[in-house]
């Protein structure tokens, strides 16, 4: 239980980021060159971007995981009688 | 029961956010700025004196066959170790001690923090801030002198169309840079989450058990809850220390190793 909330709370965590800091460059551009604004509002969406890109990269390797999980598991389904498995 | 016992009652449990005060301790000023010794660095001098005492005492009379003591300290090491091989590979043998101090620091850390009347040094984001910014520039600093001005290929992935890179390459900088925001926040919210919940749930038992009556009998329940979260709390406060560090290795990894 203590395994899923840490994974729920760190794929939450990796879309807001994305968000945050996307929104925070795109302010202080807006800042520095004056084109308020339309820098957040394009770190904005580039953010929300990469936050999907991260939440992506963090599922694929939270998957990639599971799998290798299952394939040490593989050795102990061969001992037992496969008819009655499936 | 009067109304005013109650209210006395209520006064005198502590809010669940008082637990995270800062309280100076000994006063130090050094040309005007406060370097008072208070209870968050009271408590991690007191870490790291535990973490001291745990490794030394451990491996003072280290033997081939070891004793009870100097297996914890192999195991963990063992165990760093093999996140760090299995993350990096065989480069990433000379960062073992910085990820080990790292891990067993906040591993301390979060796990004192359950015990009554203790301090959470890792619930206040400037420490665990601090931390993953350190984390952050080591990183850059050493994918730049390991790799040169390639290492700027990072951000870089291969095969990308050369229409698509304006998009991408802004896209994998603000993927980069909220590295150390989801490292920090990540360990600083759960224990602040896990923490407020227990004494809101330690709240209730009081004011529960002060109403008298059938409402006492009521307290039990909240009473049950604390317990059952105090278990997940400890499993909390290892995961996250856990993936605080193995975050740090995967990190690494990517200015080590220049995969793309």
């Amino acid at each position: 239980m203590g395994n899923a909330f840490a994974q729920g709370t760190r794929l939450a965590l990796e879309l807001v980021a994305g968000i945050l800091v996307g929104a925070a460059l795109g302010y202080f551009l807006d800042s520095w060159l004056g084109s308020s604004p339309f820098g957040m509002i394009g770190g904005f969406l580039l953010g929300m971007v990469a936050g999907f890109v991260n939440l992506m990269r963090a599922v694929n390797q939270e998957r990639a995981k599971v799998s290798q999980a299952e394939v040490a598991a593989l050795p102990r389904v061969e001992d037992d009688d496969e008819e009655s498995l499936f | 029961m009067s109304k005013t016992t109650t209210k006395k009652v209520y006064s005198d449990v502590a809010g669940p956010l008082e637990q995270f005060d800062i309280k100076p301790l000994y006063d130090i000023n050094v040309a005007g700025y406060d370097l008072s010794l208070t209870n968050s660095s009271a408590w991690m001098i007191g870490i790291l004196l535990f973490v001291w005492a745990f490794m030394f005492f451990g491996m003072r009379k280290a033997e081939l066959v070891p004793g009870r003591w100097q297996s914890m300290v192999e195991g963990l090491h063992e165990f760093v170790v093999g996140m760090v091989d299995e993350n990096i590979g065989p480069k990433g043998r000379s960062f073992v001690p910085f990820i080990f101090s790292l891990f067993i620091f906040i591993l301390v850390a979060n796990v004192a923090g359950l015990l009554p009347y203790s301090f959470t040094v890792t619930s206040h984001i400037a420490v665990t801030f601090a931390f993953a910014a350190f984390i952050f520039v080591m990183c850059i600093l050493i994918g730049i002198f390991r790799h040169g001005f390639a290492w700027f290929g990072f951000f870089l992935p291969p095969g990308t169309p050369w229409y698509l890179m304006p998009l991408i390459i802004p896209i994998e900088i603000i993927s980069f840079l909220s590295r150390p925001i989801t490292l920090s926040v990540r360990l600083f919210a759960n224990m602040t989450a896990g923490h407020i919940l227990l004494k809101i749930f330690a709240g209730f038992v009081v004011s529960l058990g002060v109403a008298g009556g059938i409402w006492s009998v009521v307290g039990v329940l909240p009473l049950a809850m604390n317990t059952a979260l105090y278990a997940l709390e400890l499993i909390v406060a290892i995961v996250q220390a856990y993936v605080f560090a193995l975050l740090t290795t995967v990190y690494l990894n990517d200015s080590i190793n220049l995969e793309h």
